[in-house]
C-alpha cells in the first residue's frame, strides 16, 4: 500500500497544479480588468497610479511569467500576496481554511448522524412509513436552496425561538482561543477554555445543520439504494439462512459493503463544501474559505484565486485518497497496486 | 469478530457527535446570555467585504473610511450632515487662504497628543499629505493639486497648490485627510519619499494598529470577522462615551437585521429599505435616517457612430422628459430623492427645492414633441447595459432598468436590457463603446468639483463622448473659485446646461437608514464614513 499512497501523493501535486493552470487561464479569460475592481474611478485614469499598481502586483509581466512566478512561490511553500487583503495568502488561508474545515466537518457529522440511519431503515423497511419519510426528507434536503434554508433557520431558531446562538464563530464576549490549529473547538480545548469551547460548538450547530441538509439527502438516498442491493445478495441470504437475527445481518453483514458508495459521495461532498459554502458563510457571517474565494474572484485577485484553488485541489485529492483507502478497509477484497 | 469490531468503531463517532451536539445545546444558553451582557461595548454589524486596507492614506472604501474617521483626526471637518461644505476646526484652529487661492496656512491646535503620546506638530501634517501623494495609491490623485507642504514653525503648516482649488478644504476634510503620527508610523516602515510607492512598508502594521489621534484606537482587525476599537485615553477632545467598539463583519443585510432585533448588536449599518420597512413598529429599535450622496443615473452616448439617435441632443432631452422619476422613487419605498444633474443635495447649500427647480419634470407630450423635432417621431431602439444585483439605492438595477424600459415605451422608444456582472459591465463602459448605461456616482470628497469633474471633465464624460467646451470651461472656473457665494450660481448655471445638453438622466439620490437599538443615543449619520462614534452612548 505504501507505494500506492506515494504515487497518489505525487499525482496529487500534479493534479493540483493542473487545477491552478486551468483556473489561471479561466481567471484571465474573464472580460474584467483588475484595475476596475481594485482602483477607484479616478485613480484608474491616472497612468502613474495604474502603472504603480500593475508593477506592485506583477500584472505588467507576461501571463506565462505570472504563472511561473506562482509556481516558483509554491516551491518555497508560499502563494504570494493577495491583492485584496494585501498580505501573504498563506496567512489568509491559515485564517479561513480552518473555519471552513470546522464547519464542513460539523456538516458531514450531522449529515451522517441523520442520513445514515435513515437510509438504512428506509432500505430495511422498504416501502414502509420510514422509507416514505426518508424519501421526503432527502427530497426536501436536496431541493431546498441553501440560502433560503439558512435565512429561514436563522429567523426561526435564532430570532424567534432563541434556541440557537447568532451568526459568527464565537459569542461577542468570548475571547478567541490562541491560534494553534485555527479550529476553535480544538484550540479552545487546548487552551482549557471551556466557555469558548461551548460557544464554538454552539455556533457550529445551526450553520452545520443547514449545510448538512443537502448532503444528508444524498447520503440517505445512496445508503438506501446500496443497502437494498446488498440485502438481496447471496451472502446476506446465507447469513439469514444461518439463523442470524435481522439486526445482526444488517449491521454486520450488509452495512459495511453498502457503505462504499456512501463514502464516495461523502468524499466528494466534503470537497465541495470547502469552496461551495459561500451562501451559508455569508448568511452566518462565517469567516471561511468560500467567502474568501468569492471575494477573490469578485476583485480579480489572481494570486488569491490561485492559492485557494491549489489548496482546495490538494484537500479534494487527499479526501479522495482517504476515501479510496477506506474502500479497502470496508471491503477486504479490494487491493491497491 | 473482526467485522463486528469494525462496525463498532462507528459507535464512538456517533457518541462523539451526540456529545458535541449536547455541548452545543448547553453552550446555546450560555453564549446567548454572554451576547446580551454587552456593558459599555458598542457592537456594530458592518459589511466589510469592500475593505482592503486600514492604512489611512491607502484606504478608499466605505467600511475603511468608517474606521479611519474614528481612529484618526483631521485638520478640519464638515460642520454637520446638513452643512457639509462649511468647516469647523479640528486639529487646525484656524486657516488662511492667500488671495490667489494657492496657499493655505493652518495654525495647529496646541498640546494635542496622538494616542501614542507623541505630540502633534506641523511635521506630522507635512508627512501625512506628502505620503498620501507619493505612495501613488488609490486615493493619491486627491493630492494632484498639491505642490508642496511647508513647515513654517512647529505649529504652523503651509500648503502650496499648483492651481487654485475651491474644494481643497473638502479634500482635506475627506476620508484620506487623516493626520498621521509620523514618528510612530516611520518606526513601522512608513515613508513620504518621492519613491514611497516602493519604499513605504507600513501598510501591514497600519492594518492592525492606528497611528492617529482620534477618539478611538485600532486594536486589531481579523479579516471577515471584525475590528476592535478602544477608547483613546490621550484624546485631546471630549472622550468617547463607550470604552470599546466591536465591529463585526456581517455581509448579509438580513442577518444584520436579525442581530439588531435580537439585541446581539447595537447598530446595523447595511440594512436595505425593504428590511427597514418591516421594523417600523419594533419599539426595541430606532431608525436613524440620513441623506446619502450617491447618485444613480442613466448615461447616454453623444457619439453618433455608437448610436446615431442618442447622440442627438433633442433625443436625450426627450428621454429625460419621458422618465417617470416619481415612479422610480416609489420603487425604492421612497428611500431616495430626486438628485439633480452633477452634484448631490447637501453639497454647497444645494437643497431639494433647488433640485426640483433645476430638474426636468416628467412630460410625455413634450418628450414626443422633442422626438419629432429630432426626426424620430416613431421612436427607435437602443441597448441599455447595467450591473446585475443590488444598487446603492437599495433596489436592484434590474428594477430601475425595467421601469425605464416601460416609461420609454410610452414614447415609442424600445429599450433592449443588457444586464451583466457589474465588473464586466464597468469594463465595457470604460472602453467607451456603450450606447447607454445605468451607473452611479459615489463622491470621493464632499465638494462639487468632484461630481462636476467626473461628469464633465473626466471619468464619465469621455466614456459617453460628452465633450462640451462650454461645460468644461464652466466646470474649471467653478472648481477654481474658493468663495462659496460666487461658486453657487456658477454650479447652478452648470446644472442648467447639463439638463439641456448633457448625456445624463439623473434618476435618484439614495437615502440611508441606520437601525440602532432603542438604548443607543447620539448616533448621527455622516455621509463619508457612516458616523463619528465618540458621542454615541449606550444606556
Amino acid at each position: 500500500m505504501g507505494p500506492y499512497i506515494a504515487r497518489r501523493l505525487v499525482l496529487m501535486v500534479v493534479a493540483a497544479l493542473g487545477v491552478t493552470l486551468i483556473s489561471f487561464i479561466v481567471a484571465h479569460s474573464v472580460p474584467t480588468d483588475p484595475i476596475v475592481s481594485n482602483l477607484g474611478q479616478i485613480a484608474s485614469q491616472r497612468p502613474e497610479i495604474v502603472k504603480a499598481f500593475r508593477e506592485k502586483w506583477g500584472l505588467d509581466r507576461p501571463l506565462h511569467e505570472q504563472y511561473f512566478t506562482f509556481v516558483g512561490n509554491l516551491t518555497r511553500g508560499e502563494f504570494g500576496t493577495s491583492i485584496n487583503t494585501r498580505r501573504a495568502i498563506t496567512k489568509d488561508l491559515a485564517l479561513f481554511l480552518p473555519a471552513t474545515v470546522e464547519l464542513a466537518t460539523a456538516a458531514v457529522v450531522f449529515a451522517l448522524l441523520l442520513g445514515l440511519p435513515l437510509g438504512i431503515f428506509a432500505a430495511v423497511r422498504r416501502d414502509g412509513p420510514i422509507d416514505h419519510l426518508a424519501r421526503m426528507v432527502s427530497l426536501i434536503g436536496v431541493s431546498i436552496p441553501i440560502f433560503w434554508l439558512a435565512t429561514v433557520s436563522l429567523v426561526l431558531f435564532y430570532a424567534t425561538l432563541h434556541w440557537t446562538v447568532g451568526p459568527g464563530r464565537l459569542g461577542p464576549q468570548i475571547e478567541r482561543p490562541e491560534y494553534v490549529t485555527g479550529l476553535f473547538t480544538v484550540d479552545s480545548l487546548l487552551d482549557g477554555d471551556w466557555e469558548a469551547f461551548q460557544s464554538a460548538v454552539a455556533h457550529l450547530v445551526l450553520p452545520g445543520m443547514v449545510l448538512a441538509s443537502s448532503i444528508m439527502g444524498l447520503i440517505t438516498r445512496i445508503t438506501r439504494s446500496s443497502m437494498l442491493e446488498v440485502l438481496s445478495q447471496d451472502y446476506t441470504r446465507t447469513a439469514r439462512a444461518k439463523g442470524l437475527r435481522e439486526a445482526v445481518v444488517v449491521a454486520r453483514h450488509a452495512l459495511r459493503n453498502a457503505l462504499i458508495p456512501t463514502v464516495t459521495v461523502l468524499g466528494l461532498a466534503y470537497g465541495g463544501l470547502l469552496s461551495g459554502a459561500v451562501m451559508t458563510e455569508t448568511i452566518f457571517a462565517w469567516p471561511g474559505l468560500g467567502r474568501y474565494a468569492f471575494q477573490s474572484v469578485r476583485t480579480n485577485d489572481f494570486p488569491a484565486i490561485m492559492g485557494v484553488t491549489f489548496v482546495i485541489g490538494i484537500v479534494y485529492v487527499v479526501v479522495n485518497l482517504f476515501v479510496d483507502l477506506l474502500y479497502g478497509w470496508l471491503d477486504p477484497r479490494i487491493h491497491y497496486s | 469478530m473482526k467485522t463486528l469490531w469494525r462496525f463498532r468503531t462507528l459507535s464512538p463517532l456517533v457518541v462523539g457527535a451526540l456529545v458535541l451536539a449536547l455541548v452545543g445545546a448547553l453552550g446555546v444558553s450560555q453564549a446567548t446570555a454572554g451576547q446580551r451582557a454587552t456593558g459599555k461595548t458598542l457592537n456594530i454589524s458592518l459589511d466589510q467585504a469592500d475593505m482592503k486596507t486600514l492604512d489611512p492614506s491607502r484606504q478608499f472604501e466605505f467600511a475603511a473610511a468608517f474606521i479611519c474617521l474614528n481612529t484618526y483626526d483631521y485638520l478640519l471637518k464638515p460642520k454637520s450632515p446638513a452643512e457639509l461644505t462649511i468647516y469647523t476646526p479640528v486639529l487646525a484652529t484656524s486657516w488662511e487662504i492667500s488671495k490667489d487661492g494657492k496657499e493655505y496656512t493652518f495654525k495647529l491646535r496646541p498640546n494635542v497628543k496622538f494616542a501614542s503620546g507623541n505630540p502633534l506638530t506641523a511635521e506630522d501634517v507635512r508627512f501625512s499629505f506628502t505620503r498620501l501623494k507619493n505612495i501613488k495609491g488609490n486615493a493619491s490623485w486627491q493630492m494632484d493639486p498639491l505642490k508642496e507642504v511647508q513647515v513654517v514653525d512647529p505649529m504652523t503648516v503651509k500648503m502650496i497648490l499648483n492651481e487654485p482649488n475651491g474644494d481643497w478644504l473638502a479634500i482635506l476634510s475627506g476620508q484620506n485627510g487623516a493626520v498621521i503620527d509620523s514618528k510612530l508610523a516611520k518606526e513601522h516602515g512608513a515613508s513620504d519619499s518621492p519613491t514611497a510607492d516602493k519604499d513605504d512598508k507600513a501598510e501591514e502594521w497600519l492594518n492592525q494598529n492606528s497611528a492617529g489621534g482620534g477618539p478611538f484606537i485600532l486594536k486589531g482587525w481579523i479579516r471577515s470577522t471584525g475590528i476592535t476599537l478602544e477608547r483613546n485615553p490621550n484624546y485631546w477632545g471630549t472622550a468617547a462615551k463607550v470604552a470599546k467598539v466591536e465591529i463585526r463583519d456581517v455581509t448579509s443585510p438580513a442577518t444584520q437585521k436579525l442581530q439588531v432585533e435580537n439585541g446581539d448588536v447595537d447598530i446595523a449599518l447595511n440594512l436595505t429599505p425593504d428590511l427597514v420597512a418591516t421594523m417600523r413598529d419594533n419599539k426595541n429599535v430606532k431608525i436613524i435616517p440620513g441623506q446619502s450622496l450617491d447618485n444613480m443615473y442613466m448615461g447616454m452616448t453623444c457619439n453618433p457612430q455608437i448610436h446615431p439617435e442618442l447622440a442627438k441632443k433633442e433625443v436625450r432631452q426627450a428621454i429625460r422628459y419621458a422618465i417617470d422619476y416619481d415612479g422610480i422613487i416609489a420603487l425604492t419605498n421612497k428611500q431616495a430623492v430626486r438628485g439633480p444633474a452633477v452634484y448631490s443635495i447637501g453639497i454647497l447649500g444645494l437643497t431639494q427645492a433647488d433640485a426640483n427647480r433645476l430638474n426636468p419634470k416628467t412630460d410625455v407630450k413634450k418628450a414626443k414633441e422633442l422626438l419629432a423635432k429630432a426626426g424620430v417621431p416613431n421612436g427607435f431602439k437602443f441597448p441599455l447595459r447595467y450591473g446585475s444585483g443590488p444598487s446603492p439605492v437599495g433596489i436592484t438595477y434590474d428594477a430601475i432598468a425595467q421601469k425605464i424600459q416601460a416609461d420609454l415605451k410610452k414614447v415609442g422608444i424600445e429599450v433592449e436590457l443588457l444586464p451583466e456582472e457589474f465588473g464586466a459591465m464597468m469594463t465595457k463602459y470604460r472602453a467607451k463603446t456603450e450606447a447607454a448605461v445605468i451607473s452611479y456616482n459615489t463622491p470621493d470628497f464632499l465638494g462639487p468639483s468632484d461630481w462636476a469633474g467626473q461628469m464633465i471633465l473626466h471619468t464619465w464624460a469621455p466614456r459617453l463622448h460628452y465633450d462640451s467646451a462650454k461645460a468644461k470651461d464652466m466646470a474649471n472656473k467653478a472648481a477654481a473659485e474658493s468663495d462659496p457665494k460666487k461658486r453657487i450660481p456658477m454650479y447652478h448655471e452648470l446644472l442648467t446646461l447639463l439638463v439641456d445638453e448633457g448625456p445624463y438622466a439623473m434618476l435618484v439620490q439614495g437615502k440611508v437608514q441606520i437601525v440602532t437599538r432603542a438604548n443607543i443615543q447620539g448616533y448621527q449619520y455622516f455621509p463619508l464614513g457612516y458616523a463619528h462614534l465618540a458621542p454615541v452612548s449606550k444606556d
